[in-house]
């Protein structure tokens, strides 16, 4: 769905339609649950913190400001759950910020091309390698923008520091990564 | 040599893509910078790797598993709808907007009218009251004056019935008995006419004691005889308190 048709149900939503609410549910939550899944690894867990976030929509919605993206909100609410999550499962997030998530993604299937499936696992095998060789800052910094699609000033604020200095600490990051898997493929 | 645009330019729209607001011809510049640049192209190989990644997570999220998020949803909003009936978040759709806006309107308007109804009532009940407090003050008012007349009438002596009310309901009466209610009049009051004292008089027995007779007969009755000269004209003949008198025989005589 459009960002556009994302705004106008969200409107809708807000000024108490719940057939819109519906729709939005409906059409959001795959890709929702595909996110608590990165956090939590599990699916029936993504699903209940899903449910829980469309809960809290429900409740906060007029909270939101139709001038901003009403899916970078939703986003937001969302990561906020699911590290709500994470926190009171007493997971420390803090201190492997994204590996797990990115081994999650590695053991995702694509359409069932075996040589692609193949070009791409290993392709994430040495993304996963290049990550390690970033330093603590820039592989946090590229987990949660990159990976996580965070919203960057959002994690400027939540690591403590200032949004400029995300952007350039991403930047050697992205570039950082790219020089590694350039050698890397160059390599084999 | 990078064409069109720079690396952090190519940066900037790379995020431009993930947000999806990159427009068609940055996209192309985009392209174009990648072709020239081994490191972009990594950079931009790197971010469908993710995409795709994410996408492909996406698709493999089991149906059943997101069908089952709304009714989840449904129910916890009923939930919270019947528990807190009033709350903003649980706000009907606006589709309930102009009917609630009528139903209020209706019930304004009927409770404006019962309102009007009652005030309507309240108003006439309150004349009604108004007109029952001044009849009753005029009632009292004139009961006042009444009771002023009956006291007047009682300072004229025995010219009405009230004296006749106050002898004992007995058939005999004491001369004390007699004696106290002509105290309790004027003493100015009269109580015998001339004629009614000259009956009196001419009533006496013959039995009657000479000393008795005497005194009688220095009465002056032409003015007829007062309720103070009644009194001490017994005090003057020492007649016993305790002889009795037929109450009707008093009657009688002070009617005449």
């Amino acid at each position: 769905m459009g960002n556009n048709d994302l705004r106008e149900l969200a409107i809708a939503c807000r000024d108490g339609d719940r057939r819109s609410f519906e729709t939005l549910v409906h059409s959001e939550s795959r890709a929702l649950i595909a996110l608590a899944y990165r956090y939590t690894g599990d699916w029936e867990v993504a699903r209940d913190l899903t449910q829980d976030m469309w809960m809290r929509v429900h409740e906060r919605i007029h909270r939101w400001d139709p001038a901003r993206s009403f899916r970078a909100w939703l986003l937001a609410v969302h990561r906020n759950g699911c590290l709500d999550h994470l926190r009171r499962a007493w997971v420390r997030y803090e201190a492997t910020p994204g590996e797990e998530a990115i081994e999650r993604l590695r053991l995702v299937s694509g359409d069932g091309n075996p040589e692609e499936e193949l070009v791409r696992r290993e392709f994430h095998e040495r993304l996963l390698a290049a990550l390690g060789e970033l330093s603590e800052s820039q592989r946090q910094v590229f987990v949660r923008v990159d990976l996580e699609q965070n919203n960057q000033k959002e994690v400027a604020r939540a690591l403590g520091i200032k949004y400029t200095t995300l952007r350039t600490t991403l930047h050697f990051a992205r570039k950082r990564l790219a020089t590694l898997l350039r050698c890397m493929e160059e390599a084999l | 040599m990078k064409k069109g645009i720079d690396c952090d330019v190519f940066h900037d729209q790379l995020d431009a893509l993930k947000e999806g607001s990159l427009s068609e011809e940055g996209l192309e510049q985009l392209r174009l910078h990648a072709d020239a640049c081994s490191e972009c192209a990594m950079s931009l190989k790197l971010h469908e790797h993710l995409a795709s990644a994410l996408t492909n997570l996406e698709a493999a999220v089991p149906d059943e598993l997101v069908a089952s998020v709304w009714p989840g949803v449904e129910a916890e909003v009923n939930v919270k709808r019947s528990e807190h009936p009033g709350d903003r978040s649980v706000r009907r759709g606006r589709s309930w907007l102009v009917p609630t806006l009528a139903a209020a309107t209706l019930l304004l308007g009927v409770a404006t009218g019962l309102l009007y109804k009652e005030l309507t009532r309240v108003q006439a009940r309150e004349r009604v009251l108004a007109q029952t407090v001044t009849a009753q003050q005029s009632w009292l008012a004139e009961l006042d004056q009444r009771t002023s007349a009956n006291a007047t009438a009682l300072e004229a002596g025995l010219s009405g019935p009230g004296w006749a009310r106050a002898l004992p309901r007995r058939e005999q009466m004491t001369i004390a008995e007699l004696s106290d209610l002509l105290r309790r009049m004027p003493a100015r009051a009269t109580v015998l006419t001339t004629s009614q004292a000259e009956t009196l008089l001419g009533a006496i027995p013959v039995w009657t004691p000479p000393g008795w007779r005497n005194a009688i007969g220095e009465i002056d009755i032409r003015d007829g005889v007062r309720a103070g000269e009644l009194v001490e004209i017994l005090d003057t003949l020492g007649v016993d308190p305790e002889m009795t008198l037929r109450t009707s025989r008093v009657l009688d005589l002070f009617r005449g």
